[in-house]
């Protein structure tokens, strides 16, 4: 992982070279529905609200040329509404490089981001560590249009549990993605900002299901889970997503504006396994 | 496009156009009004002067000129210097700017700092500076760098007053950034004596975008 090795290289270069460090603070908080919360297929299907908050601070060390190094720490918590094993408070943190390529506002840039955190569910057998690396591009067109790419690396390594079925791996909560997302910003106005984008991901899934044979056969892990119901089995599959994203984003003033998110996705997984989801996300956004 | 100009101190002009020797010796006023497209006030606009007979210019009194940068913008927004000036460029903000240029008029930058660090800036060729910020990208100001030493800017009721200026002929202009159209479009001929002269000038002015001061964080909220 090349963004691993990089970061402590970076933050020497932060300490020895002659930039100015700055501290901000980030905050949001927000209600999201999700339409099909256990991945399931269409007789299974659950859904629920959130009630989500991040707090994070992060320091950010300006180089000359425009490029920055920036890292902190955060905390985040969600809070469901009918499936309260899924409330969960995520400690962690992060570091990002970011290099502009030319000068000016419509230099184009890349960058590359770590981010690691501990999860603590109400449900503890999803508890684990969540790792992210990110690698991006983006590039301002003009005063209103701003354009993006990112590719995503996720490793989620949850607590082993005990085998729920003999010879499958009862690590069901475990695993690994690859996500692509293109995406695009429109300014259309001061205070209000569109973004549209798609994403494609590939790599294990986790989908909720009654006992089934099938999906235990292409399971790669599968477990109790006592989240959905007794008689709900976790399974570990491997899927490809396809997705769409449109927001909408509103100023409420210079430190702080409103979003709404909605993202609809589909999912190809073993065994059979498909299905398709809707996300709507309100949040409120603070940075100080 | 429509123009008309009042003329106070009308008699004495005859006088002076016949006793030009006599002219630089005495000192009248400008005043301009610009108005829009919709008969609003202009904010911003450069009203100049430039003398027919170029001997007429003067050397302006040296004047400290400053862009600030506060609250992650440059204050004022258009800042007029004569051509040949230095422009300070203190930062009063707490964090740092990296100030620069790409305009043809004068490419520079100002590599990070903070405080009053950077040197001054010369101004040496007339044109309009754009100012950009590495960091900030949503900071923009202009530098407007007159070829004559009359000029002023029009404050929120849209006059501006020159002072000071020699009687003679006189080439009166007006910029503004979001102007559309050159400025040599809005040039009127202005018979200057030791009186006011006030003139109204209109600006069709186009619709203009910045770039937002936030941003979203489109890929990072894909779940």
């Amino acid at each position: 992982m090349i963004a691993f090795a990089l970061i402590p290289f970076l933050m020497a270069l932060a300490v020895t070279s002659p930039a100015q460090a700055q501290w901000s603070f980030d905050a949001q908080a927000g209600l999201r529905q999700d339409s099909n919360l256990d991945n399931a297929r269409a007789d299974d299907i659950l859904s629920d609200n959130a009630f989500a908050a991040t707090v994070a601070a992060t320091q950010t060390t300006f180089f000359d040329r425009g490029d920055s190094l920036s890292w902190g720490g955060l905390a985040a918590t969600e809070s469901y509404a009918r499936f309260p094993g899924l409330n969960n408070l995520a400690l962690g943190g992060f570091a990002a490089f970011r290099h502009k390529i030319g000068l000016g506002a419509y230099a184009p840039w890349l960058r590359a981001g770590w981010s690691s955190s501990r999860l603590s569910y109400v449900n503890n057998v999803r508890d684990g560590w969540l790792h992210r690396a990110d690698f991006a591009a983006g590039k301002r067109l003009d005063e209103r249009w701003s354009v993006s790419a990112n590719y995503r690396f996720e490793a989620h390594s949850a607590t082993t549990q005990a085998q729920a079925e003999p010879g499958v791996s009862g690590d069901a909560f475990s695993g690994h993605a690859q996500t692509l997302i293109l995406g695009t910003e429109y300014a259309a106005g001061a205070g209000l900002l569109l973004s549209a984008g798609g994403f494609a991901r590939h790599g294990d899934v986790v989908s909720i299901g009654r006992d089934d044979d099938r999906v235990l056969a292409a399971a790669k892990a599968a477990a109790n889970d006592g989240v959905f119901g007794a008689d709900r089995y976790a399974y570990r599959l491997v899927g490809t997503s396809c997705g769409l994203a449109f927001g909408l984003g509103v100023a409420l003033g210079p430190r702080s504006r409103l979003t709404l998110d909605v993202q609809r996705q589909v999912t190809h997984a073993a065994g059979d396994n498909n299905y398709a989801k809707g996300i709507e996300t309100l949040t409120w956004i603070g940075s100080f | 496009m429509k123009s008309f100009t009042t003329r106070v101190g009308s008699y004495f002009v005859a006088t002076l156009l016949l006793a030009a020797p006599l002219s630089a010796s005495l000192a009248g006023e400008l005043h301009a009004l610009v108005r829009d497209q919709k008969g609003q006030p202009v904010v911003d606009a450069v009203v100049l002067a430039m003398p027919t007979d170029r001997r007429l210019i003067e050397a302006p009194k040296p004047t400290r000129n400053i862009v600030d940068q506060i609250n992650k913008e440059f204050l004022p927004y258009v800042k007029p210097v004569y051509v040949g000036s230095l422009v300070h460029f203190p930062n009063k903000d707490n964090v740092r700017h990296h100030v620069y240029s790409f305009s043809p008029a004068k490419k520079f930058e100002l590599p990070l700092y903070e405080g009053a660090a950077a040197p001054p800036v010369l101004f040496d060729k007339p044109g309009v500076v754009v100012l950009g910020c590495n960091i900030h990208d949503w900071m923009i100001g202009y530098i407007y760098v007159a070829d004559t030493p009359y000029f002023a800017k029009t404050g929120s009721d849209g006059l501006a007053a020159i002072r000071a200026l020699p009687a003679g002929e006189y080439v009166v202009r007006v910029w503004h950034p979001d102007m559309e159209g050159t400025e040599q479009a809005t040039m009127k001929q202005l018979t200057l004596g030791a009186d006011v002269v006030t003139t109204e000038q209109l600006l069709s002015l186009k619709p203009t975008f910045h770039i937002p001061r936030q941003s979203g964080s489109h890929g990072a909220g894909y779940h």
